[in-house]
């Protein structure tokens, strides 16, 4: 059974935890490095070049304290988000949640907690990320998967 | 109370094990303070010590810490992780973190239970987990007061009972101190003291009070100034503490109601021996409504409520005394120790003040004579007493009406002290007992001598009365009830020896609802 298959069997509910899937981005021949790269603006930009883009960094877990290590861009990029408010105005949703998973080292959050933290609806986010089409690679972390 | 270190199983606070060193911290704790404190507060001194000493002990222990990122951990530290649902690990690696600043925090390596090595920042002194624990550390209710909530009166027992078996320790009206810490008060200060004490007609005053006059030793807080002069007025004869449960008052023993200091003549009851196993459920009923101090009655069983009603008897009346049964004593202001506590009558009609004193002891109320005299009563009238708004204030009332003229019991008084009993008309000033009413015209200080000289057999006394009273009755019986309040008039003697004498006795017979009669040829 295709993985694409069993997504369909087994429908996300609010419940059900999504991220950021990296092998979405290498299946559909989009460069990770380079769309992170274009959000990194001229500052961050610099310190990239700086440490190198293949360096490993120790990310601290904002909430649990966990060690995660992480390449220099998405180092950056998570130091970008950290201090930003989740509830920014005039972002849409796909951007607002994508930002959220950069912010906290890609871990799993579902539509319920993703709508809490952002301040939308729950329903509307599970929608939105669970229909045919996948935003910047945002995907249902199903067991099968 | 042996060893000096407090072992893993001294720690079960419900049984508490009072420890040398429990005392030491007692002791070190009232010398910060400068104050005597009640076993309660000297209890939550000892669970706080002990609290310390755990916490102590982890640390040198290996034992388990709750993870704080901000914290600085070593190598085989086990920790608890809360933001994982509490799981617990074990460093088993360090390492610097590579940051782009350089390393301002370190990276541990930790080993769950279930196998699994994760890594986690440590010395970071910016995280929310630092914000977060140390907010329900503060937040969470002090452990040491949830001890003290569950088992405070336990420990602060065992506490009493260890400082009571030790003498360097003193106690005054609830509270603890060290000897070794108090001031000393010269002869020539509790001379001054009884001096004080006398013209304020023998007391009550406050040790504060005492102590504005008498003056405390230089350098020390007011406190301890005033628990030492505590102390020393009860290391003194001349002094008599006799204030309310939390209020020290002292009294000079010397200016004290001669009834206080000794129990009244009518009151002195010479133990009598008995069976109890005689008294049936209806004897043991009757026994529980009379009321009587000497009674052994359960104390759940004699609940009365807010106002307590008492038939006065014989030696209460004469006495001008009430009996302090389980029921008034819960009415009656308390102390800690005092055996004698002074307060105060309050007449709930005319709102005049009595002095009156709670004789815990002998278990009497002393104050009422005058009362008594004032109002009329008799043996068998009602009293009725209960709690003034005041504490220390007892409101008594007679249930009084308006004098009327009825055929009542009345004891006639020899010139040798004998009583013979004719039912004559009396006027009467308030609500009585009928079965218990015994009213008594005229001078009866020939009964009261009879009192001071004559030694009664209860037998005789008993069957005595069962003929006089019966003379009285036209179905030719009497009421237990009735033969109690008369034997009362000559001797002082609970319903239990009476009962059981009711019970047994070959020439009495029973015939119903507690009524007897002196079976028929065995009359005197």
């Amino acid at each position: 059974m295709s993985e694409k298959k069993l997504a369909s069997i087994l429908k996300p509910n609010v419940k059900t935890p999504f991220h950021i899937d990296y092998s979405w981005w290498k299946q559909n021949d989009r460069e990770w490095s380079v769309y992170l790269r274009g959000m990194l603006g001229e500052e961050l930009e610099k310190k990239l070049l700086e440490l190198g883009e293949d360096n490993e960094l120790d990310w601290v877990d904002p909430k649990t304290g966990e060690v995660r290590r992480m390449d220099t861009l998405q180092y950056l990029m998570a130091q970008k988000f950290s201090s930003s408010s989740a509830v920014e105005q005039g972002l849409s949703m796909v951007e607002a949640i994508f930002r959220e998973f950069l912010k906290n080292g890609n871990n799993p959050l579902s539509s319920a907690e993703l709508g809490e933290i952002l301040d939308r609806p729950a329903n509307t986010i599970l929608r939105t990320l669970s229909g045919t089409r996948v935003y910047r690679g945002m995907r249902p972390i199903l067991e099968s998967s | 109370m042996t060893e000096a270190k407090p072992t893993s199983e001294d720690h079960i606070w419900t049984k508490l094990n009072i420890l040398e060193s429990d005392l030491e911290a007692i002791s070190s704790h009232l010398l910060d303070i400068e104050s005597p404190l009640t076993p309660i507060e000297l209890a939550e001194v000892v669970v706080r010590y002990r609290m310390e000493l755990l916490a102590s002990e982890n640390v040198e222990g290996g034992n388990v810490l709750d993870y704080i990122p901000k914290e600085q951990y070593e190598i085989d530290q086990k920790l608890l992780f809360p933001a994982r649902g509490g799981i617990e690990g074990k460093i088993s690696g360090i390492r610097k973190a590579d940051t782009i600043n350089g390393a301002a925090f370190q990276v541990m390596e930790i080993e769950f239970e279930d196998g699994k090595r994760r890594e986690y920042a440590f010395g970071l002194s910016q995280h929310a987990l630092n914000e977060i624990i140390t907010e329900d550390k503060e937040e969470s209710s002090d452990p040491v007061v949830e001890i003290m909530e569950s088992g405070g009166d336990m420990i602060g027992k065992s506490v009493e009972t260890a400082l009571q078996e030790n003498e360097d320790f003193v106690y005054i009206a609830g509270r603890w101190f060290p000897k070794a810490l108090t001031a000393d008060f010269s002869e020539g200060q509790l001379n001054l003291a009884e001096a004080v004490l006398d013209m304020a007609g023998g007391g009550p005053l406050s040790t504060d009070e005492i102590l504005a006059q008498v003056g405390g030793p230089d350098g020390i807080n007011e406190k301890l100034a005033s628990f030492s002069l505590d102390l020393a007025l009860q290391e003194d004869e001349r002094f008599d503490e006799v204030g309310t449960r939390g209020v020290v008052a002292w009294f000079l023993k010397k200016l004290e109601p001669n009834d206080v200091q000794n129990t009244p003549l009518f009151l002195r009851y010479e133990e009598i021996a008995h069976d109890r196993n005689l008294l049936n459920d209806e004897m043991l009923e009757i026994e529980k409504r009379i009321y009587d101090e000497l009674s052994p009655i359960d104390e759940e069983d004699e609940d009365q409520g807010n106002e307590v009603e008492v038939r006065l008897i014989f030696p209460h009346w004469r006495s001008g005394s009430l009996p302090l049964t389980n029921s008034l004593s819960k009415l009656f202001p308390s102390a800690y120790e005092s055996p004698r506590v002074r307060f105060e009558f309050v007449d709930a009609k005319s709102g005049e003040r009595y002095p009156g004193w709670v004789v815990r002891d002998e278990r009497y109320v002393d104050g009422l004579r005058k009362w008594y005299t004032q109002k009329e009563l008799m043996p068998g009238s009602y009293v009725k007493a209960r709690k003034g708004e005041k504490a220390g204030e007892i409101i008594v009332d007679a249930d009084a009406h308006r004098a009327s003229k009825e055929w009542v019991r009345t004891a006639l008084i020899g010139a040798d002290g004998g009583v013979v009993f004719a039912l004559l008309k009396q006027t009467v000033q308030s609500a009585f007992d009928e079965r218990m009413m015994i009213y008594l015209p005229g001078n009866i200080s020939a009964l009261d001598e009879a009192w001071k000289t004559k030694t009664r057999k209860l037998e005789t006394v008993v069957l005595r009365a069962i003929r006089e009273l019966t003379k009285l009755s036209p179905q030719q019986h009497v009421h237990a009830s009735e033969i109690y309040a008369v034997v009362n008039v000559v001797m002082r003697c609970p319903p239990g020896p009476i009962l059981a004498l009711l019970a047994q006795h070959a020439s009495i017979e029973h015939v119903g609802h507690l009524h007897f009669r002196q079976k028929e040829g065995q009359e005197e």
